[in-house]
This record gives structure tokens, sequence and C-alpha cells, in this order.
């Protein structure tokens, strides 16, 4: 085993071998990434916990098979937006809710947290809230591969190598599809980004 | 080689704090080209906006919820291994026996088959008879000579010239 083994793909050769706790571990720490993922990719917040549970016991009923060949994180999130995808398939075959449905009615968006009424004041919170609504709605009318990449590049953690692999593109086709996202958002969001709202604090 | 560096320290601020080093490396790019310091505060104010995502909602029980269907899906799959052993058990035990058993199913059933022909055979041959008996004379032409006919019985005539004399 190589020295410098991305750790979580240790856990999950441990996993390999039996070891739940090791599976509980990596279910810990990947769980709210997967969750943001798959919601944000088919649209649905509700649903997205089940499809993100579903993506997990499909890695422990993989794990026999797993094969150190990239990071685990890699493997984990092509596995969240293979299953996202089917969920998006099955949902057009069945005529379900649009993906505008989950973000038309800004009231129940689930995405909206608990103000803190510490660090902003109601009014700079209303519109960091509507702004935030704002992103969320340009985000999803991205096409998937675009939304997918640039949701993982938002994570530090992911190199445009690994995106590429999720999305199952060319490295530069990677970087395009960013690049367009990036794009498409900043022409949306023009207004609200000159506002000022997202400066540094 | 320096537009390469500037481009990447760019794209590295939309993912990261930049360390005081790329900082002002990247500050003297600007200085250099302030149009491009313009896109690059929109660019930013973007990774910001991405950056301040608010996570989904997970529930408490996530862990748990995924641990018990890990524990639902072994059940099955060991339901399932079971079966197959069992029938990998079952099989040379009794796989003889049942065996000839449906070899003796298969010839009663052609047996059975066989006579069920037969029988379509009589009916069809009785079917053919009983349409021939259709061309049988009438009653009256059957029993025109009846009478004499009747007399041959109780006559005990043994030669063709006794025979006539009765008949006369």
């Amino acid at each position: 085993m190589s020295a410098n083994l991305d750790p979580d793909a240790a856990l999950m050769l441990q996993v390999r071998d039996g070891d739940r706790t090791a599976f509980e571990t990596l279910v810990e720490k990947y769980k709210q990434p997967v969750v943001n993922l798959v919601a944000r990719t088919i649209g649905d917040f509700t649903e997205a916990e089940d499809i993100a549970q579903h993506v997990f016991v499909q890695v422990y009923k993989s794990a026999h098979r797993y094969e150190v060949t990239a990071k685990f994180s890699t493997w984990l999130f092509t596995i969240a937006r293979n299953l996202s995808l089917n969920e998006i398939r099955r949902r057009s075959r069945h005529r379900a809710d649009s993906l505008d449905e989950t973000f038309a009615d800004d009231d129940v968006n689930p995405m909206r947290q608990a103000p803190d009424l510490q660090t902003t004041g109601p009014t700079e919170h209303l519109l960091r809230d509507e702004l935030e609504a704002k992103v969320e709605e340009a985000i999803a009318d991205l096409p998937e591969k675009q939304r997918t990449a640039l949701l993982m590049c938002r994570h530090e953690e992911f190199s445009y190598e690994e995106i590429a692999r999720v999305v199952g593109c060319s490295l530069s086709a990677t970087k395009s599809l960013i690049h367009r996202a990036r794009e498409t958002l900043k022409e949306r969001l023009k207004p609200y980004l000159r506002s000022g709202a997202w400066r540094e604090d | 080689m320096n537009d390469v560096r500037n481009e990447e320290l760019v794209r590295l601020s939309f993912r990261r704090e930049l360390t005081p080093e790329e900082e002002s490396h990247l500050e003297s790019y600007f200085a250099a080209n302030p149009e491009a310091r313009a896109q690059w505060q929109e660019d930013r104010a973007l990774g910001r906006a991405l950056q301040s995502l608010a996570d989904v909602p997970v529930s408490s029980n996530f862990t748990a919820g995924v641990l018990q269907a890990v524990d639902l899906e072994e059940a099955r799959e060991q339901r399932g291994r079971e079966s197959k052993a069992r029938w990998r058990i079952l099989l040379p035990r009794f796989g003889w026996p049942a065996a000839a058993a449906l070899l003796i199913l298969l010839f009663a059933h052609n047996r059975n088959t066989v006579k069920q022909e037969r029988v379509v055979k009589v009916l069809a041959e009785a079917s053919r008879v009983s349409s021939e008996l259709k061309i049988v004379p009438e009653p009256d032409v059957v029993l025109q000579d009846f009478e004499v006919i009747n007399q041959l019985v109780r006559t005990s005539a043994s030669s063709d010239d006794e025979l006539l004399m009765a008949l006369q």
C-alpha cells in the first residue's frame, strides 16, 4: 500500500474488509457534501436525503469491488451523480415535479437558515436571503454537467482532474464547463454581485 | 509564463484565500491591468456567493438510517445466499428421484395421449359406419319376402328341388 494513500481510500479498504466503524466514519464525513450535491442536482431537497442514503448503501454494497484507482471522494461523487441522474430520468419518465418547482416559492425554500441577528441586522439578513435564493435559482437553471462541475469546484479539495472524472469529461472540457457556468451566473447575477453583498466582510 | 501564473492565481482566488505572497503577485498584475481587476472583483464576488450557499439540512438520524438500510440489504442478500445453498444441498439429494418421477409422469402422459388418439380413431370409425348405414333400403323393401323366407326356416329341405317345392 502506498505511503501517500488517500486516508478515505484507506478507510474504504477497511470497509471492504468488513469494518463497519470505518464505514460509519465515511458516512459522517461525507453526508453533508453528498446531500448538497444530490439536492442541487435533482432540484429536490426533500428527496435528496433518501437518495443520499441510497448512495452510501451502494458504496457499502460495492465495497468488495473497491480498488484504489482515484480518491475515495471522486468515486463517491460519481456514484452520487449517477444515482441523481437516474432519479432525474425516472422523474422525467413519470412526469413528476419540475426542477423549477423547488425554487419557485422562496417562502418554502429549505436552503434558508435561521437568521444570525448577532452579526447582521434584519435588513441585511433579508437582502442576503434574497441574494442566496437568486444564486440557488441561477444554479438550478444551469445544465446538469455545468452545475455539478461548478458545485464541486466550490470545494477546494477537488482538483479539476477529479471533477473531470466525476462528470465524465476531459480536463479541458471540464474547465470549459466551469468557465461557462461562471459566465452564465455572472451575467444573471450581475446586479447582485455589484451590490457588494458578497464583498469581503 | 507570467500570464499563466496570473490566470492560475485568479482561478485559485475563487476557490480559496490566497497567501500574502500570492496576493502581492496578483496585486502587481492588477496594478498594470486595471480592467482585469474589475473583472476579478466580479468573479470573486461570484466565488463568495457560491461559497456562501447554505448546506441542505440533513436529519440527525441520517447515519443511523444508512446503517439500518445496509443491515436490511445484508439480511436480504443473506437470505438469497441461504436459498442458493439450500438448492445446492437439495439438488444432489433429490435430483435423481425427481428426474425419475418426471420421466414416469412424462411416460404416463404419453400413454394417456396414445389412448386418447385411439378413442378418437374408434369414434371416427363409428361415425363413418353410421353414415354408411343411411344407404340401407327402406323397411317395406326389406320386408317384401319376409313370409316366404320365414317359411324356409321351418322346412327341412335338403336339396334344391325340395327347396323350390317349399317356395311354391
